[in-house]
């Protein structure tokens, strides 16, 4: 015998649940400690576009949303210069949209780009933005931005961190988690021939979330070894990972055929997806070793 | 019956079109009235359980709340269903499945209706979850209604097949398993029910079928039909979904008893929930030749998942069972058909009506016998088509047709257009496939069942011709295809023409916008409205003016003479006609049946149309996936009306019936949707779709038939999926068994053959 609930005899009238409150904090500072206010009872929104999608699967809307979009400091390009290298900062509140736009992503960073490109459907990146990508754990760039050795800039109440994007998704499990302020790319190295690309593969063609999705971002010197080498893999639940064991595996090589029965073998083993209703982890295995080994082919031919 | 063709002038744009692109156009989702409330309904929290208690106090003393209504406040049947009712419009002490109604809510916003479900209690005693069609029959399981869970048992027999099978040289058998497809219409279930004044009851929610809605409705609030009106056009597509009753008890009974009007409108999760499905089935075919090629013997056994409830899931069994040989001549037969209760949902109506589920498997076999005798798969079929004068395929008599002919001719010539195109693949780890498949499809509901149609032709007041149907449109493009046929018959142009549809307080009863039958049906009534009406208004019109009836014709504007050098000089306007009569308006109606067999075999059909489709897939072997490329049909249905509407109907036939293909399966596990909204069920988008689609129109009929045009709603869905599971066998060497066809199961097949070198280095 299941009671749906407990009946509800409390003798009080009944009401309607509180509404969510939406603060609008003008610095992070502000945003900081409304969040430390209200704890597990606020959360932070930028485009609220997977906010919206949770909701809709169910998950109440928070008490308390923190919106973030009266911090002007966060959105938009600047362009730094680091000992001779140069560096493009990016808001974390800066849209997909505008980042698929800019001509330097599209110029140093092109897997970015490409990935942006894949992330669900124009309307929302137009709102979605690459912060809030980031903080969904399992956004579709997040691969690209490690391969990108990308670094995230948080706020922690007082002072800026900075980490990898790696460091900074597990930081978002704790609580009181620093707010991602902006995510600045290094020039990426460069030598005789480069090695880079960014698949994902989702059961439609467009506006899909991923089974799998693989990014890669190297350099062959001129005797065709592998002189740089960042791989990444994710997709569906898994938070995406770099494959460092295949890195170590293809570093300093010249690859030969007898190399990608290997390297596919390493991706099987160092690739650990999650199964849902729809595919097996082992379908995302063998998908991510095919697409990986298929490109490092194009080394050889 | 006069030639047509589907010339420039048959290519009418719909009138309905710019409206419903700019976003303009108001569906009745989107009406409100002073006063409305919104409605919610509180649905089962269990696939199956026995009810022990409803307690809705709680949600009434909920400030803005102004109704709560359980099984107790139905004043009537409480219960609905279109054949048989059988489907709790509030259940009393059983849930069989999670859409089932326990009760609803009417209050000043939906917020507030939505919170005040969450507060009535319900208490439910949980029962083991029927959800294994196999398994319903047997005994032990538990039984979902009183006579137990077998909804139908239908059957064709033939012949001697075991004899035959004796006797034949090749011999395919296999099952197959096709996936519960749901409708994803645009605009999901919704309207407005407001209470009158007078006492009646105006119903404002998109149906198939107005008076059939207004019959159940009136049955489950017991009061009088007159009572009650239905305004049910227009709608953001139905495919069979909204034939059956949806939210209109809740909004009637809320209505009645709040005595405001009430607005319900299902988000997609509750419409996935509540709303009808394609019927899963499974299919095992054995089929076998004998040595000239020909086939001999056909059994096969169906299994219909039909869910909780009957609704038309006993007709769709039958339409399965009759198009089980398609377009074939198999001298020994044994089809048997069963469609079981569990407690997965609701299956019901879809475009196709079980004809999509079973043509699947056919042609599957059809494609592995060809490949099994290494013979041209187009050719093996030629060889066992049926000619001309057959009888139909259960063996009754049908209206003589070359269809199959002449659309497998079609796909033939255009398949060697096809393979000749220049094919360089860009990318190595891509490889691509063409396969073909063809059916028949029968039209109208079959011998035996009560099929109406009707119209009516008026002259108003204001010297409007007006034409009313008892037709829904449903996004299928009705009223272009009434305007066409009126202004072609009648001679007069669009604008002296007023189309009404879609109000039970205006239209004549038309039988339901279903199986095909809206746009035959509308030139069925012409052919006999046409000769009358013309009559009525040129006697009129010689009344008024003393010119000659003989010499009157109907035409733009008015009524006219042709002199002799060809000048035709305007008489009289159909505004002046209608001013300058004292009498009442004009009137011309008819009532008639849909042609139906003469044979007493039910529900055998008599009117066919024929498909063919081409499909080519590029299959990525890195990762299976198969994207369609090409996706062209030869349609044999008659004279096209409106050639637009035609091709709209067949593309969008085809894009449907690809992601039943390829994608889409509302998925469910223990009675308990896994695919609740449109991030996890996926229909196709565009980029899934080929950039173009052919779609040839074959629109000859023999010279003997005077049924006219058929209708192509469903036809454009039967033969997709077939045509792609051959091209996937082409292109890779893997044979489709069940849709949606699954990436993992293709790239294990290709993996198999070790395509890729690195591979090798796992064995």
């Amino acid at each position: 015998m299941v009671n749906e609930h407990e009946p509800l005899m409390s003798g009080k009238p009944p009401t309607l649940p509180v509404p969510t409150k939406v603060w609008r904090p003008s610095d992070l500072s502000e945003a900081w400690e409304v969040k430390r206010q209200y704890g597990t009872e606020a959360r932070y929104i930028t485009g609220g576009t997977l906010i919206q999608l949770q909701r809709e699967q169910g998950t109440p809307l928070a008490k308390h949303l923190i919106s973030l979009d009266k911090i002007n400091v966060l959105e938009g390009f600047d362009h730094l210069e680091d000992e001779g290298q140069f560096k493009l900062r990016i808001g974390a509140l800066t849209t997909l949209s505008d980042c698929h736009r800019n001509v330097f992503i599209e110029e140093y960073w092109p897997i970015l780009a490409e990935a942006i490109r894949h992330v669900a459907s124009p309307a929302v990146r137009n709102r979605a933005t690459i912060g809030g990508n980031v903080c969904y754990q399992v956004g579709d760039v997040i691969p690209a931005l490690m391969v990108l050795e990308a670094e995230a800039v948080s706020f922690d109440g007082t002072t800026y961190l900075s980490n990898d994007i790696a460091t900074y998704i597990q930081l978002i499990n704790g609580e009181d988690h620093p707010i991602l302020a902006s995510i600045s790319l290094p020039e990426p190295p460069v030598s005789a021939q480069v090695l880079s690309f960014f698949k994902k593969v989702g059961r439609r063609e467009a506006f899909i979330p991923s089974i799998v999705t693989v990014a890669c971002q190297g350099c062959i010197n001129e005797s065709g070894e592998v002189e740089y080498i960042r791989l990444a893999a994710g997709g569906g639940t898994a938070s995406p990972k770099r494959l460092y064991e295949c890195e170590r595996f293809v570093q300093n090589k010249v690859l030969i055929e007898e190399d990608l029965g290997r390297l596919y073998e390493m991706v099987l083993q160092e690739y650990v997806p999650a199964s849902d209703p729809f595919t097996t982890a082992d379908y995302r295995k063998t998908v991510a070793a095919n697409v990986i080994v298929s490109e490092f082919e194009k080394l050889i031919q | 019956m006069q030639q047509m063709k589907a010339s420039e002038k048959r290519n009418r744009k719909r009138p309905d079109g710019p409206d419903k692109v700019t976003g303009r156009l108001n569906y009745l989702t989107d009406l409100h009235f002073p006063n409305m409330l919104y409605g919610k309904i509180k649905r089962s929290a269990y696939p199956h359980a026995r009810i022990l208690s409803i307690y809705t106090e709680e949600a009434e003393q909920l400030p803005g709340v102004r109704a709560v209504v359980t099984f107790k406040d139905v004043p009537g049947l409480n219960a609905f269903g279109i054949v048989t009712p059988d489907q709790p419009v509030l259940c009393e002490d059983t849930v069989r499945y999670v859409g089932d109604a326990v009760a609803a809510v009417a209050a000043d916003t939906k917020e507030i209706a939505e919170h005040a479900c969450s507060l009535i209690a319900v208490e439910y005693d949980p029962l083991p979850v029927v959800d294994d069609p196999a398994k319903a029959l047997d005994a032990g399981t538990p039984q979902l209604h009183p006579d137990g869970n077998l909804l139908h048992k239908a059957h064709f027999y033939k012949g001697d097949v075991d004899d035959a099978f004796y006797k034949c040289t090749e011999i395919i058998e296999e099952t197959y398993q096709v996936p519960r497809q749901m409708h994803t219409y645009m605009e999901t279930e919704g309207g407005v029910i407001v209470p009158e004044p007078d006492g009646t009851l105006t119903v404002y929610v998109g149906t198939q079928h107005g008076y059939k809605d207004r019959f159940q409705l009136s049955r489950i609030l017991n009061l009088q039909e007159e009572k009650i009106r239905i305004v049910s056009s227009p709608m953001g597509g139905s495919f069979g979904g909204k034939d059956e009753l949806n939210i209109q008890p809740y909004g009637a009974l809320l209505a009645l008893a709040s005595g405001r009007p009430v607005k319900i409108h299902q988000t997609r999760q509750e419409s996935v929930i509540s709303g009808l499905k394609r019927h899963p089935m499974r299919i095992t075919m054995k089929t076998g030749v004998a040595a000239d090629g020909k086939i001999i013997a056909h059994r096969v056994d169906i299994l219909a998942d039909t869910g909780a409830y009957s609704t038309l899931g006993p007709a769709i069994l039958e339409f399965a069972v009759e198009h089980s040989t398609g377009p074939y001549v198999i001298p020994n037969v044994k089809t048997e058909g069963v469609s079981v209760f569990t407690n997965n949902g609701v299956a019901g109506e879809f475009r196709g009506f079980g004809g999509n589920q079973v043509t699947f498997a056919l042609e599957g076999q059809m494609d592995r016998l060809a490949d099994r005798l290494d013979v041209d798969p187009l050719e093996f079929r030629r060889l066992n088509l049926r000619k001309r004068d057959e009888i139909g395929p259960i063996g009754q008599r049908i209206a003589p047709t070359d269809g199959a002919y002449q659309v497998l001719q079609s796909i033939k010539d255009h398949r060697q257009l096809k393979i000749k195109e220049e094919n360089e693949m860009p990318d190595k780890w891509k490889v691509r496939g063409i396969g073909t498949a063809i059916t028949m499809h029968g039209g109208g509901l079959g011998y035996g069942r009560l099929d109406p149609a009707g119209g009516r032709l008026c002259l108003k007041e204001n010297g409007k011709i007006e034409a009313a149907f008892g037709f829904e449109e449903a996004g299928q493009g009705i009223l272009g295809v009434i305007e066409t046929i009126v202004t072609e018959e009648l001679g007069c142009s669009v604008s002296d023409l007023s189309v009404v549809i879609g109000d039970t307080s205006l239209v004549p009863s038309s039988g339901s916008t279903t199986a095909s039958r809206g746009t035959s049906m509308v030139w069925h009534a012409l052919q006999k409205m046409n000769k009358p009406f013309r009559k009525l208004l040129i006697e009129k019109g010689e009344a008024l003016t003393g010119v000659e009836a003989h010499r009157l014709q109907t035409g733009k504007i008015g009524l006219f003479v042709t002199a002799d050098d060809g000048e035709e000089i305007p008489i009289i306007t159909y505004e002046e006609l209608a001013q300058q009569s004292t009498e009442e308006e004009m009137t011309i109606s008819t009532n008639f049946d849909f042609p139906t067999t003469p044979d007493p075999i039910d529900s055998g059909h008599f009117l066919y149309t024929f498909g063919a489709v081409l499909a080519q897939v590029e299959v990525d072997l890195l990762t299976g996936k198969v994207k369609v490329i090409d996706l062209d049909q030869a349609i044999a249905a008659g004279p096209v009306v409106n050639y637009l509407g035609y091709k709209g109907q067949i593309e969008g036939g085809g894009v449907m019936s690809l992601g039943y293909t390829l994608l889409e399966d509302a998925l469910m596990s223990e009675g308990e949707y896994m695919t609740q909204n449109l991030d996890a069920y996926l229909i196709p988008g565009i980029g899934d779709v080929p950039f173009t689609m052919k779609v040839e129109a074959i629109e000859t009929l023999q010279e003997d038939d005077s049924y006219g045009p058929r209708g192509v709603g469903e036809i454009g869905s039967v033969a997709v999926a077939p045509a792609i599971a051959k091209a996937i066998q082409e292109a890779v060497g893997y044979w489709v068994r069940s849709l949606p066809v699954s990436s993992e199961e293709v790239l294990a097949e290709v993996s198999k053959r070790r395509v890729n070198p690195w591979t090798k280095a796992m064995q």
